[in-house]
């Protein structure tokens, strides 16, 4: 057991995997289905009990949709309760005002719903469902129910260059945040990084756009602007550190540092229906792996930035390098960091790279 | 602690002070006087400095908006 274990801030619950939309990008793992619900409505409140003893404050109610649950309503009266900031992640289907005005009732904080693009055959085409004009009413129905709005739009080679008309949209909706958030390349938006792995010149015009948005609306619309690590200099503080803010906890009830730690190799988690969550968070294998500095290889160990980025992604590092413990591969001075300037080049030439929706049935195979 | 989507700013005792009185009821000036109260003997135009400046900070972060 370390000594003193950090406090975690946020709880990041995936409620389901289930969701009516496929993304090509979806972060959930590829072989989702294998997880299904098993933790109902006294278990999930439990879990936000034992979290917000620990020290959370901020709580992501998300999935897979989490409005697919029919228990969302005394989930969120149960996260009020505990003055939790419980904020709803949400494709926005399926979803009716009548819900939504449930939700506010039982105290929700805040609503996130996600935009695949600004119109309806390209929007569509990502999430792999009709659902574009749907997304705009509810977005509308939660302004008009007084709550705060965060729209999300993930960005790729496809929709970067209308990052613009992202923003217009967004004001139009009066969100009072956009996230502006480009695709990281992990679980499925890997499988599919040769389609949607942006230009440097895209995301260079794209990040300026978005930097001269956030300027002109201060105050009334916050604009975020996250650039894939594939472009970064150096790795981003995954999770703002392994074990040291966020817990998430997965719809079959298995505590995760991270939403992708599954992927890992060699790692066993704790479910939160066999242990106290507060033992897991402090004790288990899986949150102290890559906990602190002590596990940290070279460039890392003797890097200055390591009490910053923490040494990044360990998803990355194993998916690119195949071990886990490598410094990922995003940082300039990784040995390994040629595979990421591969794949730039790969998405400097022209692609005709088909995509891959999420589906159970590619999950069986991948 | 003051919570927002996705993140939290630790407020001192002088901002959560402030912040608690933001019910959007009271205008400044009231928020100015019921903490010049508090705050005796530091002078009221002292007080009403900090609050302002805070007050702006947090108004172009989009935190706190004001009505009217």
């Amino acid at each position: 057991m370390s000594e003193a274990s950090p406090r975690p801030y946020t709880l990041v619950a995936e409620l389901t995997y289930r969701c009516p939309l496929r993304c090509v990008y979806c972060s959930n793992p590829l072989d989702y289905a294998r997880h299904g619900d098993a933790l109902d409505t006294a278990a999930w409140l439990r879990v936000f009990r034992e979290a917000e003893a620990l020290g959370v404050v901020q709580l992501h109610l998300t999935g897979g949709e989490p409005l697919v649950r029919d228990d969302l309503e005394p989930l969120v009266e149960g996260a009020r309760a505990l003055d939790l900031y419980t904020n709803l992640i949400t494709s926005g289907i399926p979803c009716t005002r009548e819900r939504l005005e449930r939700l506010r009732a039982a105290g929700l904080d805040n609503v996130q719903v996600s935009i695949q693009d600004v119109r309806a055959p390209e929007s569509d085409r990502i999430a792999g469902l009709r659902s574009f004009e749907r997304k705009l009413e509810v977005a509308r129905w939660v302004k008009d129910l007084g709550l705060p709005l965060t729209i999300n739009t993930v960005l790729h080679r496809e929709n970067l260059d209308r990052v613009d008309e992202v923003i217009e949209l967004a004001e139009s909706l009066h969100a009072d945040r956009l996230e502006l958030a480009n695709t990281q390349y992990l679980a499925w938006a890997l499988l599919n990084r040769r389609a949607l792995l942006p230009t440097r010149e895209q995301l260079d015009r794209a990040r300026e756009v978005a930097r001269a948005a956030r300027q002109r609306l201060r105050g009334r619309m916050e604009v975020l602007f996250v650039i894939p690590d594939y472009y970064a200099e150096f790795p981003k503080s995954c999770m703002d550190g392994w074990g040291r803010r966020f817990i998430v906890v997965a719809p079959d009830g298995a505590a995760l540092p991270c939403h992708a730690a599954r992927s890992l190799p060699r790692l066993s988690f704790d479910r939160v229906q066999d242990r106290p969550l507060d033992e897991i968070w402090r004790e288990s294998e899986a949150f102290n792996a890559y906990r602190g500095e002590a596990w940290m290889p070279e460039p890392c160990r003797s890097c200055e930035r390591r009490s910053a980025d923490f040494g990044g992604c360990r998803c990355q590092a194993f998916h690119l390098t195949g071990d886990a413990a490598a410094t990922d591969p995003v940082c300039s001075l990784s040995t390994d960091h040629h595979l990421i300037e591969a794949a730039r080049l790969e998405a400097g030439a022209p692609v005709a790279a088909t995509i891959e929706y999420r589906t159970s049935r590619s999950a069986a195979t991948a | 602690m003051l919570l927002y989507p996705e993140r939290g700013l630790a407020l001192n005792g002088t901002a959560a002070d402030i912040v608690q009185l933001c019910t959007g009821e009271r205008t400044i000036a009231e928020i100015v006087d019921t903490l010049a109260g508090k705050y005796a003997p530091e002078p009221r135009d002292a007080v009403e400095r900090q609050v302002l400046a805070f007050l702006t900070a947090m108004v172009e972060r989009g935190l706190i908006r004001s009505e009217g």
